[in-house]
C-alpha cells in the first residue's frame, strides 16, 4: 500500500485530502504542524512513500520542514510535493524547488482527484 | 609682572667700592690661610711638648711607687736573708719581727707561717684581737707565689677602721736547700705613698694619682676620696687601665678627668704591683701656650686686614677717579653742555679714552650744531607747507560736504530698495517656511543659501547641522547621492528619486538645477525632501494585507471546490435526485469562478507592482499555443464552437515566461470562446519582424465601438454603467492582465478589428529569440 504523510495545518483541507486519500486506497497519516509532522518521521512511527506539505503553517513554516527533513539522512529521499495556496510566482515556489522538493502545486487551482493521481505516479516513479 | 621684575635695574654699586671689597677679601683669604696653617703648627708642636713634659713626670711619679712598694719587699728580705728563721726559737723569731716593724713605719703587721700557711708568729702595731681580723690575704694565691719563690703582692684593701688602703707583701722563708719552709707576710700601709705623690706636681694644676686594677683609688692629692675607698668610673684612662688596654707612656689623651673637667692625661701601668700611675694636667694649662700663640697670630692678622683694606680703598679710588671724571663730563654732554671737557693728564688707556671722548664730543657739537640749523630751514619749509595744507583741506570739506549729501540721497533709495527686497524675501521664506515638503537652495560650491525648516525636521537634525554633506551622509545606503545630484546638473534637468530609504526612513527627493534665464548658466540648484515613510509603508501595508487575505480567501474556496468535485467524481450514483447533482455542479463551477477572481486580484495587484519575476526562457510557441488549445478544446466543442489552430512549426522560439504566456493565450483564446456562440474562434501565428505574432479570431458578438477604448484598462467591462457588467464574464481583469504581462515580456498586445455582430480579433506579439 503506498503511505502518504500530509502536513497540513487547515482542518476543512485536511478533511478534504483525508476523503481523496481515502477513496484512492492511501494509506495516510496527518499532522497539524510542522514540529510534530517531524519529529512523527524522525521517530520512525511512519515510514512514507511521499509527503505532502502545506506552507503557510503557525510557527514552522512548510520551506523550513523541507530544509529540516533534506538534512535528515534517512528522510532526505522522500520526495516531497508542495501543496499550497499562495501563487506560484511567488518566491516561496522558487525557493521549495531549490531546497528540494519534488513539485509545487497551488490547491485552488487542482482538483483533489488530480492531486491523487500526481501523487500516485510519482510514489510510482520513485518507487523504481 | 615678572618680566618687569626681571628688567629691574641693578642698584648702582661704584667701581671703587667693588674694586676696594674685592681687594680686601684677596688679602683677608691670603692672610686667614696663612695664619691657619702657622696656627695648626705650632698647636701640634706645643702639643707634643706638654705630653712630653707630662710623660716624664709620670714617669718619674711611677718609679717612686715602684720603689716604695719594691723597699718594703727589700726590708722584709733582709729578715730572711740570714737563713730559715722557722727554725729559730720563739723569742728570736719574735725580735726580728719587731724589729722589722721598728725599721719601718709603713708595716703595720708582720706575720710568720709556716709552710702550710698557718700562723706561727705576729708582730703588729694594733691590739692583738683586732689585728687578727684585719690582715687580708689569699693563702692559696701566697703559697703559689713563694713556692716558686717568688713574691706575693696582694690586692689593695680598705681597714675598715681607718679607711686606710692596705696591701699584702709575702716572701718565702727557705732552708738551705732553698726548699720552702714556711713566708713571711707583712701588712704595708699605704698611705705612706701619698706624701709621694701629692708632692708631685705638674705644671700649676696637674697632679698625678695611683690606682689599682679594680680602678680603686690608692694615692691622690686628695686623701679625703682615698679614705671614701673610692672606685673611680667614667674616667677614660682608669677605664682602659681596668679592662687591660695595651697602654704607653707616649700617648696622651684630651678627656674627662677625675675631677670631671676636661684634661690631658697620660698613664703609666706599674706591672708589680698592679698599678697605674696616672697624670692629669688640667686642659687650658697644657694648652696656654698654644693660645697664647693662637691669639697673637689673630692680633697679627686683624692689623694686617685692617691695613690692607685701607691700602685696598686708597688704590681703588686711585684707579677709578679718571674714570669718575669722565662719568661726570658724559653726564654734562648728555645734558647738552658740548663745551665740557674731560681733562685727564695720564698716559695710559684712561688717558687715551678722555682724548677720543673730547674729540667724540666736538663732533658731536658740530653734527648738533649742523643739526639745529637744518631744523629751522626744514622748519620754514614746512609751515608754507602748512599752510597749503590748511587750505586745500578747507576745499575738500566743502567737496566732501556735497559728496555727503549726495550719498545720503542714494543711501535713502538703497534702504527703499533693500525694504522692498527684504518683504519680498519675506514673502519667498515665508512661503518657503510653510512648505512640509524640505526646501534647499544651493549655490554650486553646495553652499546652502536658502532653505526651510522642514530641512531639519524631516532629517531631525539641528538647524545649524543642515549642509549638504550632512544630507549627503545621511543618506548613506545611497552612496553615489552627490554624484547622481552631479549627473543632473550636466544635463540640466530634473531628477526625481522616488523612494530612498535612510534610517527606517523612505525620503522622496527632488533635485533642480537652477538656470539664469539669458544664458541657460546654472547658478545653482534646488533640493526637496519629502518624507514618504507613511504613504508607502501604507501601500507595503495593503500589498500584505491583499497577499494574507487572497490567502485566507482561497483556502476555504479550495474545500468548497475540491469537495465538489470529489462528490462528483465519487459520490453521484449515491444522489438520486438530479437537482442535486445539478446543485453540486453550480458549487463547483462557482468556486472555481470565484478562485479565478480571486487569482485574478492577487495577479493584478502583483504584477502592478513587479512582484511578479518573470522567468524569461526560450518557449516554443507553436507548441504552447497547441497545448493552450488543446486545454480549451472540450469547453469550445461543449459551446458548439469549432476551435482552430493553424500551425507554424518554423517560426521557431520566443522569449517569455512559459506560465504567464499560457495564461495569456487561455485568457484571450477564453475571451474569444466565451463571447462566441456559433461559428468558430481561430488560432493564427505569424512571423511580424522580430516578433512573433499570435492573433486570434472569432465570429462572436464584437465590441462595440464606444467599449473598445475600455478594453485592456483595469475592469474594462464597467463601460459606461457598472449595472451592464456581464456578470458571468469573471472580473474583466483578464485583457489587463494580459497586457502587463505582454508589455512585461517586451511585446504588444492589441484589438486588430471588431465590430458589433461582426467579431473581434485580438493579437499580441513576443521578441523571437535571437539566433
Amino acid at each position: 500500500m503506498k503511505k502518504v504523510f500530509f502536513i497540513e495545518d487547515d482542518p476543512l483541507i485536511i478533511r478534504m485530502y483525508e476523503r481523496i486519500l481515502r477513496l484512492n486506497k492511501f494509506e495516510f497519516m496527518i499532522s497539524t504542524n510542522g514540529e510534530d509532522g517531524l519529529k512523527t518521521l524522525r521517530e520512525g512511527k511512519f515510514f512514507p512513500d511521499i509527503i505532502l506539505l502545506d506552507i503557510m503553517m503557525p510557527h514552522m513554516n512548510g520551506l523550513q520542514v523541507i530544509e529540516e527533513l533534506k538534512k535528515d539522512e534517512k528522510l532526505s529521499d522522500i520526495p516531497i510535493v508542495v501543496l499550497t495556496n499562495l501563487s506560484a510566482g511567488e518566491e516561496s515556489r522558487q525557493k521549495a524547488l531549490d531546497l528540494g522538493a519534488e513539485l509545487f502545486l497551488i490547491k485552488s487551482q487542482c482538483s483533489p482527484q488530480k492531486i491523487a493521481e500526481v501523487v500516485g505516479s510519482i510514489i510510482k516513479k520513485h518507487k523504481k | 609682572m615678572a618680566e618687569e621684575s626681571k628688567k629691574k635695574k641693578v642698584a648702582f654699586r661704584s667701581f671703587a667700592v667693588s674694586l676696594a671689597i674685592a681687594f680686601s677679601i684677596l688679602v683677608s683669604v691670603s692672610l686667614f690661610i696663612v695664619g691657619g696653617v702657622q696656627a695648626y703648627l705650632i698647636f701640634f708642636s706645643e702639643r707634643q711638648n706638654v705630653i712630653d713634659h707630662q710623660s716624664h713626670i709620670t714617669e718619674a711619679a711611677a718609679s717612686q711607687v715602684k720603689d716604695f712598694v719594691k723597699e718594703r719587699i727589700t726590708t722584709l728580705e733582709t729578715a730572711t736573708a740570714f737563713g730559715n728563721i722557722i727554725a729559730l726559737d720563739g723569742s728570736e723569731q719574735e725580735r726580728i719581727l719587731n724589729r722589722l716593724l721598728g725599721i719601718d713605719s709603713s708595716f703595720r703587721q708582720i706575720i710568720m707561717t709556716d709552710k702550710e700557711g698557718n700562723v706561727v708568729l705576729r708582730a703588729s702595731r694594733l691590739s692583738k684581737s683586732l689585728s687578727a681580723k684585719v690582715i687580708v690575704y689569699n693563702k692559696n694565691e701566697l703559697l703559689r707565689e713563694t713556692e716558686k719563690g717568688s713574691v706575693y703582692i696582694s690586692p689593695v684593701y680598705i681597714d675598715i677602721t681607718t679607711n686606710e688602703p692596705l696591701m699584702v707583701v709575702g716572701i718565702p722563708i727557705s732552708d738551705v736547700f732553698g726548699d720552702l719552709e714556711g713566708t713571711l707576710i707583712g701588712e704595708v700601709n699605704l698611705k705612706f705613698t701619698w706624701n709621694l705623690v701629692s708632692s708631685i706636681k705638674i705644671g700649676e694644676g696637674g697632679f698625678v694619682f695611683v690606682v689599682d686594677r679594680n680602678g680603686s683609688l690608692i694615692a691622690s692629692k686628695d686623701i679625703s676620696r682615698v679614705l671614701r675607698g673610692e672606685k673611680i668610673s667614667g674616667v677614660q684612662e682608669i677605664e682602659k687601665f681596668v679592662n687591660n688596654f695595651e697602654l704607653s707612656a707616649d700617648s696622651a689623651e684630651v678627656s674627662r678627668g677625675i675631677d670631671g673637667t676636661y684634661v690631658m692625661s697620660t698613664q703609666i701601668p706599674l706591672g708589680n704591683p698592679d698599678w697605674a700611675v696616672i697624670a692629669e694636667l688640667p686642659l687650658f694649662e697644657a694648652y696656654e701656650n698654644v693660645f697664647y700663640g693662637l691669639g697673637f697670630s689673630a692680633l697679627v692678622i686683624l692689623l694686617a686686614i685692617a691695613f690692607s683694606i685701607t691700602v685696598s680703598v686708597f688704590l681703588s679710588k686711585k684707579i677709578t677717579e679718571p674714570i669718575s671724571r669722565l662719568r661726570e663730563v658724559t653726564k654734562k654732554i648728555r645734558e647738552g653742555n658740548f663745551d665740557a671737557k674731560a681733562t685727564i693728564d695720564e698716559n695710559n688707556e684712561v688717558g687715551e679714552l678722555a682724548q677720543d671722548f673730547n674729540s667724540m664730543a666736538e663732533r658731536l657739537r658740530a653734527y648738533t650744531q649742523d643739526l639745529e640749523k637744518k631744523v629751522i630751514e626744514r622748519t620754514g619749509k614746512l609751515n608754507i607747507k602748512i599752510r597749503e595744507l590748511i587750505e586745500s583741506n578747507r576745499k575738500l570739506s566743502e567737496t566732501q560736504k556735497e559728496l555727503k549729501e549726495e550719498k545720503e540721497g542714494v543711501e535713502r533709495k538703497i534702504l527703499e530698495r533693500t525694504k522692498e527686497l527684504r518683504e519680498e524675501q519675506a514673502r519667498l521664506l515665508a512661503s518657503i517656511n510653510s512648505l512640509s515638503i524640505g526646501f534647499i537652495l544651493a549655490d554650486l560650491n553646495n553652499e546652502i543659501v536658502l532653505k526651510n525648516a522642514a530641512v531639519s525636521r524631516i532629517l531631525d537634525i539641528s538647524e545649524e547641522d543642515v549642509s549638504l554633506d550632512k544630507i549627503a551622509g545621511f543618506f548613506e545606503k545611497t552612496p553615489d547621492f552627490m554624484k547622481m545630484l552631479g549627473d543632473c546638473m550636466k544635463e540640466k534637468k530634473v531628477c526625481e528619486f522616488k523612494e530612498v530609504e535612510s534610517k527606517n526612513k523612505i525620503f522622496r527627493i527632488v533635485f533642480a538645477p537652477i538656470a539664469i534665464n539669458e544664458t541657460g548658466e546654472i547658478i545653482g540648484y534646488v533640493l526637496l525632501l519629502e518624507d514618504v515613510t507613511e504613504p508607502r509603508t501604507f501601500e507595503r501595508t495593503r500589498d500584505e494585507f491583499f497577499l494574507i487575505a487572497s490567502h485566507e480567501l482561497r483556502t476555504p474556496l479550495t474545500a468548497i471546490r475540491g469537495n465538489a468535485e470529489i462528490m462528483e467524481q465519487f459520490f453521484m450514483d449515491k444522489i438520486n435526485e438530479a437537482e442535486v447533482v445539478d446543485m453540486v455542479e453550480d458549487i463547483r463551477k462557482a468556486s472555481v469562478r470565484l478562485i479565478a477572481i480571486v487569482n485574478d486580484f492577487l495577479d493584478v495587484s502583483r504584477i502592478e507592482q513587479h512582484k511578479i519575476k518573470l522567468e524569461i526562457s526560450s518557449v516554443p510557441i507553436n507548441k504552447e499555443i497547441k497545448e493552450a488549445v488543446k486545454g480549451l478544446f472540450t469547453s469550445a466543442e461543449m459551446k458548439g464552437v469549432k476551435l482552430i489552430f493553424s500551425e507554424n512549426e518554423s517560426l521557431g522560439n520566443v522569449m517569455g515566461d512559459e506560465d504567464r504566456i499560457e495564461q495569456v493565450l487561455v485568457n484571450i483564446i477564453g475571451n474569444a470562446i466565451n463571447y462566441t456562440h456559433e461559428g468558430f474562434v481561430k488560432v493564427v501565428l505569424e512571423k511580424e519582424g522580430d516578433f512573433a505574432k499570435v492573433s486570434v479570431i472569432d465570429t462572436g458578438v464584437g465590441i462595440p465601438h464606444e467599449n473598445q477604448k475600455y478594453l485592456f484598462k483595469k475592469f474594462q467591462q464597467a463601460g459606461t454603467n457598472i449595472l451592464a457588467r456581464d456578470v458571468t464574464k469573471g472580473t474583466g481583469l483578464g485583457l489587463y492582465i494580459s497586457r502587463l504581462l505582454v508589455e512585461d515580456m517586451g511585446g504588444e498586445i492589441w484589438l486588430e478589428e471588431s465590430g458589433e455582430g461582426k467579431g473581434s480579433t485580438f493579437s499580441f506579439t513576443l521578441p523571437l529569440e535571437k539566433k
